[in-house]
Protein backbone atom coordinates (compact mmCIF):
# COMPACT_ATOMS: atom_id res chain seq x y z
CA UNK A 1 0.00 0.00 0.00
CA UNK A 2 1.48 3.58 -0.74
CA UNK A 3 1.81 6.23 1.59
CA UNK A 4 -0.75 8.80 2.11
CA UNK A 5 -0.17 11.75 0.41
CA UNK A 6 1.71 14.69 2.24
CA UNK A 7 -0.55 17.21 3.70
CA UNK A 8 0.78 20.87 3.12
CA UNK A 9 0.09 24.42 4.37
CA UNK A 10 0.62 26.86 1.84
CA UNK A 11 0.72 30.35 3.28
CA UNK A 12 0.72 33.46 0.69
CA UNK A 13 -0.98 36.63 0.31
CA UNK A 14 -0.49 36.96 -3.17
CA UNK A 15 -3.21 35.08 -4.91
CA UNK A 16 -2.25 34.47 -7.82
CA UNK A 17 0.93 32.57 -6.71
CA UNK A 18 -0.64 30.55 -4.56
CA UNK A 19 -3.45 29.22 -6.73
CA UNK A 20 -0.29 28.37 -8.88
CA UNK A 21 1.77 26.90 -6.87
CA UNK A 22 -0.86 24.97 -4.84
CA UNK A 23 -1.85 23.32 -8.34
CA UNK A 24 1.66 22.30 -9.23
CA UNK A 25 1.82 21.15 -5.53
CA UNK A 26 -1.39 19.00 -5.49
CA UNK A 27 -0.53 18.04 -9.16
CA UNK A 28 2.95 16.74 -7.23
CA UNK A 29 0.97 14.90 -4.88
CA UNK A 30 0.33 16.56 -1.72
CA UNK A 31 -2.58 17.57 -0.25
CA UNK A 32 -2.38 21.26 0.10
CA UNK A 33 -4.70 23.69 2.33
CA UNK A 34 -4.19 27.45 1.89
CA UNK A 35 -4.40 30.58 4.05
CA UNK A 36 -3.93 33.82 2.39
CA UNK A 37 -2.57 35.24 6.34
CA UNK A 38 -0.95 34.58 9.36
CA UNK A 39 -4.23 34.68 11.26
CA UNK A 40 -5.77 32.39 8.77
CA UNK A 41 -2.49 29.81 8.87
CA UNK A 42 -2.58 30.00 12.75
CA UNK A 43 -6.45 29.19 13.10
CA UNK A 44 -5.69 26.19 10.86
CA UNK A 45 -2.67 25.33 12.99
CA UNK A 46 -4.66 25.15 15.84
CA UNK A 47 -6.91 22.47 14.51
CA UNK A 48 -4.85 20.28 11.98
CA UNK A 49 -1.59 19.53 11.83
CA UNK A 50 0.68 18.93 8.42
CA UNK A 51 3.36 17.37 7.09
CA UNK A 52 4.80 20.68 5.33
CA UNK A 53 4.36 24.24 5.80
CA UNK A 54 5.18 26.30 3.37
CA UNK A 55 5.44 30.19 4.42
CA UNK A 56 5.89 33.33 2.60
CA UNK A 57 7.44 35.80 4.65
CA UNK A 58 5.92 39.37 3.64
CA UNK A 59 2.46 39.54 4.54
CA UNK A 60 -0.40 41.61 4.96
CA UNK A 61 -0.87 41.30 8.55
CA UNK A 62 2.97 40.36 9.70
CA UNK A 63 6.15 37.92 8.86
CA UNK A 64 5.69 34.90 8.26
CA UNK A 65 8.33 33.80 10.36
CA UNK A 66 6.50 35.03 13.30
CA UNK A 67 4.82 31.69 13.17
CA UNK A 68 7.83 29.34 12.43
CA UNK A 69 8.42 29.04 16.69
CA UNK A 70 5.00 27.99 17.94
CA UNK A 71 4.80 25.89 14.49
CA UNK A 72 7.68 23.83 15.60
CA UNK A 73 6.82 23.75 19.34
CA UNK A 74 3.40 22.35 18.63
CA UNK A 75 3.76 20.89 15.49
CA UNK A 76 7.70 19.58 15.97
CA UNK A 77 7.51 16.94 12.94
CA UNK A 78 6.18 19.90 10.62
CA UNK A 79 9.03 19.99 7.80
CA UNK A 80 8.91 23.88 7.75
CA UNK A 81 9.78 25.61 3.93
CA UNK A 82 10.19 29.41 4.21
CA UNK A 83 9.30 31.06 0.59
CA UNK A 84 10.86 34.57 0.19
CA UNK A 85 11.32 37.03 -2.51
CA UNK A 86 14.66 38.16 -1.30
CA UNK A 87 17.94 36.41 -0.64
CA UNK A 88 17.51 34.94 3.12
CA UNK A 89 19.97 34.05 5.84
CA UNK A 90 19.10 31.13 7.41
CA UNK A 91 16.66 31.22 9.97
CA UNK A 92 15.97 28.99 13.21
CA UNK A 93 14.01 26.25 12.98
CA UNK A 94 13.00 26.38 8.96
CA UNK A 95 14.04 23.35 7.24
CA UNK A 96 14.50 24.90 4.09
CA UNK A 97 14.56 27.94 2.13
CA UNK A 98 13.26 28.41 -1.09
CA UNK A 99 13.61 31.48 -3.09
CA UNK A 100 10.68 31.93 -5.17
CA UNK A 101 10.78 31.68 -9.06
CA UNK A 102 12.89 28.98 -7.94
CA UNK A 103 12.95 26.24 -10.90
CA UNK A 104 9.88 24.17 -10.17
CA UNK A 105 11.87 20.53 -10.45
CA UNK A 106 14.61 21.83 -7.83
CA UNK A 107 11.61 23.83 -5.58
CA UNK A 108 9.64 20.09 -5.50
CA UNK A 109 13.26 17.88 -5.25
CA UNK A 110 13.98 20.45 -2.11
CA UNK A 111 10.22 19.56 -0.57
CA UNK A 112 11.20 16.05 -0.74
CA UNK A 113 14.61 15.96 0.52
CA UNK A 114 13.80 18.05 3.38
CA UNK A 115 10.51 16.21 4.09
CA UNK A 116 12.38 13.16 4.27
CA UNK A 117 15.20 14.20 6.54
CA UNK A 118 12.58 15.71 8.94
CA UNK A 119 10.50 11.93 8.58
CA UNK A 120 13.95 10.42 9.54
CA UNK A 121 14.93 12.35 12.44
CA UNK A 122 11.59 13.23 13.56
CA UNK B 1 10.52 61.99 0.37
CA UNK B 2 12.20 64.92 -1.02
CA UNK B 3 11.40 67.21 1.82
CA UNK B 4 12.30 64.34 4.25
CA UNK B 5 15.58 64.28 2.28
CA UNK B 6 15.76 68.05 2.74
CA UNK B 7 14.78 68.06 6.36
CA UNK B 8 18.09 65.92 7.27
CA UNK B 9 21.43 67.39 7.66
CA UNK B 10 23.21 68.15 4.29
CA UNK B 11 25.76 65.42 4.97
CA UNK B 12 23.41 62.14 5.29
CA UNK B 13 21.25 63.65 1.96
CA UNK B 14 23.29 61.75 -0.58
CA UNK B 15 23.08 58.39 1.54
CA UNK B 16 19.43 58.62 2.11
CA UNK B 17 18.48 59.38 -1.89
CA UNK B 18 21.14 56.06 -2.33
CA UNK B 19 19.19 54.25 -0.03
CA UNK B 20 15.80 55.11 -1.29
CA UNK B 21 17.27 53.77 -4.52
CA UNK B 22 18.23 50.41 -3.13
CA UNK B 23 14.87 50.05 -1.05
CA UNK B 24 12.82 50.76 -4.22
CA UNK B 25 14.98 48.41 -6.51
CA UNK B 26 15.09 45.64 -3.79
CA UNK B 27 11.17 45.83 -3.50
CA UNK B 28 11.28 46.07 -7.33
CA UNK B 29 13.41 42.31 -7.37
CA UNK B 30 11.20 41.39 -4.85
CA UNK B 31 7.42 41.66 -6.65
CA UNK B 32 9.06 40.77 -9.86
CA UNK B 33 10.32 37.21 -8.57
CA UNK B 34 7.08 37.02 -7.25
CA UNK B 35 5.35 37.10 -10.85
CA UNK B 36 8.12 35.17 -12.71
CA UNK B 37 7.52 32.45 -9.93
CA UNK B 38 3.72 32.36 -11.31
CA UNK B 39 4.65 32.34 -14.99
CA UNK B 40 7.48 29.89 -14.27
CA UNK B 41 5.05 27.09 -11.90
CA UNK B 42 2.33 27.94 -14.87
CA UNK B 43 4.37 26.91 -17.60
CA UNK B 44 5.63 23.67 -15.45
CA UNK B 45 2.11 22.84 -14.91
CA UNK B 46 0.95 23.04 -18.19
CA UNK B 47 3.87 21.37 -19.79
CA UNK B 48 3.45 18.63 -17.12
CA UNK B 49 0.03 18.46 -17.55
CA UNK B 50 -0.14 18.04 -21.18
CA UNK B 51 2.68 15.48 -21.46
CA UNK B 52 0.39 13.34 -19.10
CA UNK B 53 -3.24 13.64 -20.43
CA UNK B 54 -2.57 14.71 -24.27
CA UNK B 55 0.06 13.92 -26.92
CA UNK B 56 0.12 17.30 -28.00
CA UNK B 57 3.92 17.69 -27.75
CA UNK B 58 4.39 15.00 -29.65
CA UNK B 59 2.01 15.99 -32.45
CA UNK B 60 3.64 19.43 -32.46
CA UNK B 61 7.23 19.61 -31.85
CA UNK B 62 7.59 23.34 -31.65
CA UNK B 63 5.08 23.13 -28.29
CA UNK B 64 7.74 22.15 -26.66
CA UNK B 65 9.96 24.58 -28.18
CA UNK B 66 7.79 26.63 -26.64
CA UNK B 67 8.04 25.58 -23.35
CA UNK B 68 11.92 25.70 -23.46
CA UNK B 69 11.39 29.00 -24.54
CA UNK B 70 9.49 30.47 -22.05
CA UNK B 71 11.50 28.42 -19.42
CA UNK B 72 15.33 29.79 -20.69
CA UNK B 73 13.57 33.60 -20.93
CA UNK B 74 12.56 33.13 -17.45
CA UNK B 75 15.91 31.77 -16.75
CA UNK B 76 17.17 35.07 -18.26
CA UNK B 77 15.56 37.53 -16.38
CA UNK B 78 16.27 35.52 -13.08
CA UNK B 79 19.83 36.18 -13.62
CA UNK B 80 18.89 39.59 -14.40
CA UNK B 81 17.82 39.98 -11.07
CA UNK B 82 19.77 38.48 -9.52
CA UNK B 83 23.05 40.92 -10.41
CA UNK B 84 23.73 43.70 -7.76
CA UNK B 85 25.20 47.20 -7.56
CA UNK B 86 28.42 46.85 -5.98
CA UNK B 87 28.14 48.89 -2.17
CA UNK B 88 27.86 52.48 -2.15
CA UNK B 89 31.40 54.16 -1.03
CA UNK B 90 29.07 56.25 0.93
CA UNK B 91 28.17 53.88 3.40
CA UNK B 92 31.90 54.41 4.73
CA UNK B 93 33.11 54.85 8.48
CA UNK B 94 32.97 58.25 9.26
CA UNK B 95 33.37 59.39 13.29
CA UNK B 96 30.65 61.09 15.15
CA UNK B 97 30.62 62.48 18.46
CA UNK B 98 28.71 60.47 21.19
CA UNK B 99 25.08 58.97 20.20
CA UNK B 100 23.57 61.15 22.48
CA UNK B 101 25.12 64.23 21.31
CA UNK B 102 24.28 63.01 17.71
CA UNK B 103 20.69 62.89 18.78
CA UNK B 104 20.68 66.26 19.76
CA UNK B 105 22.17 67.20 16.61
CA UNK B 106 20.04 65.39 14.59
CA UNK B 107 17.17 67.40 16.55
CA UNK B 108 18.42 70.30 15.46
CA UNK B 109 18.25 69.71 12.00
CA UNK B 110 14.31 68.95 12.28
CA UNK B 111 13.05 72.02 13.19
CA UNK B 112 11.29 70.72 15.45
CA UNK B 113 7.14 72.67 15.74
CA UNK B 114 6.62 74.21 19.33
CA UNK B 115 3.79 71.40 19.67
CA UNK B 116 6.14 68.52 20.06
CA UNK B 117 8.29 68.08 22.99
CA UNK B 118 11.38 65.80 22.57
CA UNK B 119 12.95 64.71 25.39
CA UNK B 120 16.41 62.99 25.88
CA UNK B 121 16.61 60.38 28.54
CA UNK B 122 19.93 59.07 28.83
CA UNK B 123 20.66 57.75 32.69
CA UNK B 124 24.08 57.76 33.53
CA UNK B 125 24.45 54.06 34.42
CA UNK B 126 23.20 53.23 30.51
CA UNK B 127 25.29 56.20 29.13
CA UNK B 128 26.95 54.94 25.97
CA UNK B 129 30.71 54.87 25.76
CA UNK B 130 32.29 57.48 22.94
CA UNK B 131 32.13 55.39 19.74
CA UNK B 132 32.42 55.80 15.82
CA UNK B 133 28.67 55.92 14.73
CA UNK B 134 28.92 55.27 10.78
CA UNK B 135 27.02 57.19 8.75
CA UNK B 136 24.37 55.19 7.73
CA UNK B 137 23.71 54.14 11.22
CA UNK B 138 23.37 58.14 11.44
CA UNK B 139 20.81 58.01 9.04
CA UNK B 140 18.55 55.36 10.07
CA UNK B 141 18.84 57.12 13.77
CA UNK B 142 17.43 60.18 12.23
CA UNK B 143 15.04 58.62 9.71
CA UNK B 144 13.38 57.12 13.45
CA UNK B 145 13.75 60.36 15.13
CA UNK B 146 12.03 62.00 12.32
CA UNK B 147 8.95 59.43 11.66
CA UNK B 148 7.99 60.06 15.54
CA UNK B 149 8.27 63.27 15.05
CA UNK B 150 6.02 63.34 12.55
CA UNK B 151 3.70 61.05 13.97
CA UNK B 152 3.54 63.33 17.32
CA UNK B 153 2.92 66.69 15.04
CA UNK B 154 -0.08 64.33 12.81
CA UNK B 155 -1.95 63.51 16.69
CA UNK B 156 -1.79 67.20 17.27
CA UNK B 157 1.66 67.47 19.69
CA UNK B 158 3.08 65.33 22.22
CA UNK B 159 6.32 64.10 23.09
CA UNK B 160 9.17 61.81 21.67
CA UNK B 161 11.36 60.19 24.22
CA UNK B 162 14.48 59.17 23.00
CA UNK B 163 16.84 56.45 25.20
CA UNK B 164 19.67 54.56 25.28
CA UNK B 165 20.43 51.46 26.96
CA UNK B 166 22.37 48.20 26.92
CA UNK B 167 21.34 45.03 27.09
CA UNK B 168 21.28 41.71 24.96
CA UNK B 169 25.12 42.14 24.10
CA UNK B 170 24.55 45.41 22.75
CA UNK B 171 23.09 48.56 22.79
CA UNK B 172 20.15 50.02 22.04
CA UNK B 173 18.64 53.33 20.82
CA UNK B 174 14.81 53.56 21.97
CA UNK B 175 12.69 56.51 20.21
CA UNK B 176 9.17 56.32 21.61
CA UNK B 177 6.24 58.49 20.23
CA UNK B 178 2.04 57.78 20.02
CA UNK B 179 1.15 55.50 17.37
CA UNK B 180 -2.02 53.39 16.83
CA UNK B 181 -0.81 49.80 18.05
CA UNK B 182 -2.28 47.93 14.94
CA UNK B 183 0.13 49.82 12.57
CA UNK B 184 3.44 48.36 13.79
CA UNK B 185 3.68 45.58 11.40
CA UNK B 186 2.64 47.72 8.55
CA UNK B 187 4.89 50.36 8.76
CA UNK B 188 7.43 48.02 8.07
CA UNK B 189 6.02 47.54 4.82
CA UNK B 190 7.88 49.39 1.71
CA UNK B 191 5.98 52.03 0.44
CA UNK B 192 3.52 51.87 3.42
CA UNK B 193 2.77 55.92 4.86
CA UNK B 194 -0.24 58.03 5.51
CA UNK B 195 0.84 60.73 5.27
CA UNK B 196 0.56 62.89 1.77
CA UNK B 197 4.08 63.37 0.13
CA UNK B 198 6.04 60.78 1.18
CA UNK B 199 7.15 57.39 -0.34
CA UNK B 200 7.12 54.82 3.09
CA UNK B 201 10.43 53.78 2.73
CA UNK B 202 12.29 55.17 5.85
CA UNK B 203 11.45 52.28 8.10
CA UNK B 204 13.02 50.04 5.66
CA UNK B 205 15.93 51.97 4.63
CA UNK B 206 16.79 52.36 8.78
CA UNK B 207 16.10 47.98 8.86
CA UNK B 208 18.42 47.92 5.81
CA UNK B 209 20.97 50.30 7.06
CA UNK B 210 20.95 48.78 10.36
CA UNK B 211 21.36 45.13 9.35
CA UNK B 212 24.30 46.31 7.20
CA UNK B 213 26.27 46.99 10.79
CA UNK B 214 24.78 43.42 12.25
CA UNK B 215 22.16 45.51 14.28
CA UNK B 216 18.12 45.25 14.04
CA UNK B 217 15.49 47.19 14.09
CA UNK B 218 12.38 46.54 16.19
CA UNK B 219 9.21 48.17 16.68
CA UNK B 220 6.97 47.31 19.74
CA UNK B 221 4.06 48.44 20.72
CA UNK B 222 1.63 49.08 23.78
CA UNK B 223 -1.01 51.62 25.46
CA UNK B 224 -0.72 53.38 22.39
CA UNK B 225 3.05 54.26 22.40
CA UNK B 226 4.95 52.87 19.29
CA UNK B 227 8.75 52.36 20.33
CA UNK B 228 11.34 52.15 17.19
CA UNK B 229 14.48 50.12 18.90
CA UNK B 230 17.89 49.87 17.31
CA UNK B 231 20.56 47.34 18.90
CA UNK B 232 23.79 47.14 17.66
CA UNK B 233 26.37 44.76 18.86
CA UNK B 234 28.90 45.54 21.17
Amino acid sequence: MSAPAPTLLLLDDDETGRFVLAAMLEDSGYRVTEASSIAGARALLETQAFDVAILDLELGDGHGSDLIPALARAHPHTMIAVLSGRDLEPIPHADTIITKAIEPTELLARLERALTIKRAIG
Amino acid sequence: MTRQILSCPPRLQALWRSAAVDETVSSLRHDLRNKLASIRNSNFYIRRRAEKTTTLLKDDPKVGEFFGLVESELDLCTQLLAVKAAPSPLSAVIVRPLVSELIGELLQSLQLPKSVEVRLASPPAAKLPAAAVPLDVELALFVLIENAVEAAVEAGGGKVSLEERTDKGGFWIDVNSACEPQETQAWLRPFYTRKPGRMGLGLKIAKRLTAGWAGKLELTAANGTLRASLWFPA
